[in-house]
């Protein structure tokens, strides 16, 4: 059985800046979508409040809302990066979070040695990341430059490898941060594709998006964040069309 | 036996690597409600095991990080041995004289601290940086905390193995009485492996929280370095041999010296030894069981 069950989780960053007073008063000019609020002389940024939500098998979600919503963090929540201070979450299934797919990659090191590294990290065993290869060879189209250090790489190119083995995995529950990759045209077609087939056999998946064409395509639920609350679930239509509303 | 773990919830783990993707079942509770509950030792030990079993993965870190330092350089790693033998050489005329010690005596005894020092400096302030550093691991998904632990124990592990090859030349050269005796600096290395790690635990998460206390422990460690018997031998402090008692750190380098220099091990050096592992180890568990969580929120 797969599942994310999240029990009004509530989530706050403390800010412990040097001049913490002064970054206070400016977050709240910039009108920061996150509520900032002191107590005892600590200032935190609330980017969650008393989130509660119960995902099985078979849902498809979208998390939609402004920037700084916290949609990013409840994606960090759910892939249990960030323990939550209050609330509970129950997590059951293989869990891959494609969030920053550039994080931990290595310039110094080769492709190949950035493939068994992340590989590593993901969770894989040497044989795994070994029958992975050639498939990555093949979808990154990289030829000879796997062999070569990544800081020899265009960003292009670094992006296409950071891709290619951050989804080599074959997780139940798929989180996904915003992934539109640069790149050509060419690349930016197979690289949807694979996506779209990832995020077809995971059983459970969950996607951050500013585009709305995504999460009516992916999408079977949607869910409003505003302020680090939910605004409103519901089907990918109706929450698209209230986000419109919001102005 | 791994079908029986995953039934009673408790994640999956594949030898060597990183829990596939942070477990199969998982429960966070908040963590502010109990800091100290069952829940977050229970946390705490398994964030110790997950690390333990990611093997594969730190000693990979720990090699590859050894190698970038040393990157295009043609000694690579052997820069470390060529420095501390320049250091042992310099130290050892100017000091040797100073302090009125024939060479044969001073030289092997001069090289052995110097090389077991920098694994202990080498493990503290690394130690400090270890979390620090981690960070984009740590923000990408869910690891173990001990895992960057493990690490820099293994990198400085292979910078103390570069750096003995000094101590083997210096010992064939003056013919130190190597014998059975020298046997016991393996598990005292050990000792100092564990010591080693509990610190840098310890102020690996302290430095996260605080990012002035590795400038702070870089400059105690200097002064801990010349009030700790490396240059001068405990006897030449005559009355004031108290002084370095209480100094845990004379007692971790001695543990390891000593047999080595073809002395028998001292009994009161390995209890001292052995009581800040000890001290250590817990204070680092209550750390990890506390501010665990906290880790990521303050990256």
């Amino acid at each position: 059985m797969t599942a994310i069950v999240l029990d009004s989780v509530t989530v706050e960053f403390p800010l412990y800046s040097a001049l913490g007073r002064s970054a206070k008063n400016r977050l709240l000019r910039l009108g920061s979508a996150g509520r900032v609020a002191a107590d005892r002389g600590r200032v935190f940024v609330r980017a969650l409040n008393a989130i509660s939500l119960d995902l099985r098998d078979g849902d498809r979600v979208g998390l939609i809302g402004r920037n700084g919503a916290g949609k990013s963090t409840l994606l960090r929540v759910m892939s249990g990066i960030y323990e939550p201070p209050r609330g509970t979450i129950r997590i059951e299934g293989k869990i891959a979070a494609l969030l920053d797919m550039q994080l931990g990659m290595d310039p110094e090191a080769s492709g190949y040695e950035n493939i068994v590294m992340r590989g590593l990290f993901l969770g894989l065993s040497p044989q795994e990341i070994e029958s992975r290869i050639a498939e990555i060879e093949a979808f990154t189209e990289l030829g000879e430059h796997l062999a070569l250090p990544l800081r020899t790489y265009s960003s292009g190119m670094s992006i296409r490898l950071a891709f290619a083995i951050s989804t080599c995995v074959e997780p139940e529950i798929l989180l996904l941060d915003e992934i539109m990759a640069a790149g050509d045209v060419h690349f930016m077609a197979k690289a949807q594709r694979r996506l779209n087939e990832l995020m077809g056999r995971a059983r459970i998946l969950v996607m951050a998006s500013h585009t709305n064409d995504a999460v009516l395509e992916m999408c079977n639920k949607a869910v409003l964040l505003h302020e680090g609350r939910i605004a409103m679930l519901g089907a990918p239509r109706d929450v698209i069309d209230a986000y419109r509303g919001m102005g | 036996m791994r079908a029986q773990n995953r039934a009673s919830g408790v994640a999956r783990v594949v030898n060597g690597n990183v829990p596939a993707g942070a477990g199969q079942r998982i429960r966070l509770e908040g963590f502010a409600a109990a800091p100290w509950g069952a829940a977050a030792r229970c946390m705490a030990l398994r964030d110790f095991r997950d690390g333990i079993s990611a093997w594969r993965l730190w000693l990979l870190l720990a090699r590859r990080d050894i190698r970038h330092r040393y990157r295009r350089s043609t000694l690579g790693p052997f820069w470390l041995t060529l420095s501390v033998g320049a250091m042992v050489a310099a130290l050892g005329l100017v000091y040797g004289t100073l302090l009125g010690m024939p060479l044969g005596d001073y030289l092997p005894y001069l090289s052995l601290g110097l090389i077991i020092w920098a694994f202990i400096a080498g493990l503290v302030g690394d130690g400090c940086t270890c979390l620090i550093e981690a960070d984009h691991h740590l923000r990408q998904a869910r690891l173990p905390r001990t895992l960057f632990v493990f690490r820099i124990v293994a990198r400085n592990l292979v910078i103390l193995a570069h750096n003995l090859l000094i101590y083997v030349l210096v010992a064939l050269w003056f013919q130190v009485p190597v014998g059975l005796w020298s046997l016991a600096a393996v598990p005292a290395l050990g000792v100092l492996c564990i010591v080693g790690a509990a610190a840098a635990l310890l102020l690996g998460l302290v430095s996260a929280r605080f990012r002035d206390v590795p400038q702070i422990v870089a400059m105690l460690m200097q002064v801990l370095f010349f009030v700790t018997p490396i240059l001068f031998q405990p006897a030449m402090l005559g009355s004031r041999a108290w002084l370095i008692d209480w100094n845990p750190a004379a007692h971790l380098v001695a543990i390891v010296r000593d047999p080595l220099l073809g002395r028998p091990p001292d009994a009161a050096s390995w209890a001292m030894a052995l009581a800040t592992a000890a001290i250590a180890l817990i204070a680092a568990f209550l750390m990890l069981v506390r501010y665990r969580p906290r880790l990521s929120y303050w990256l």
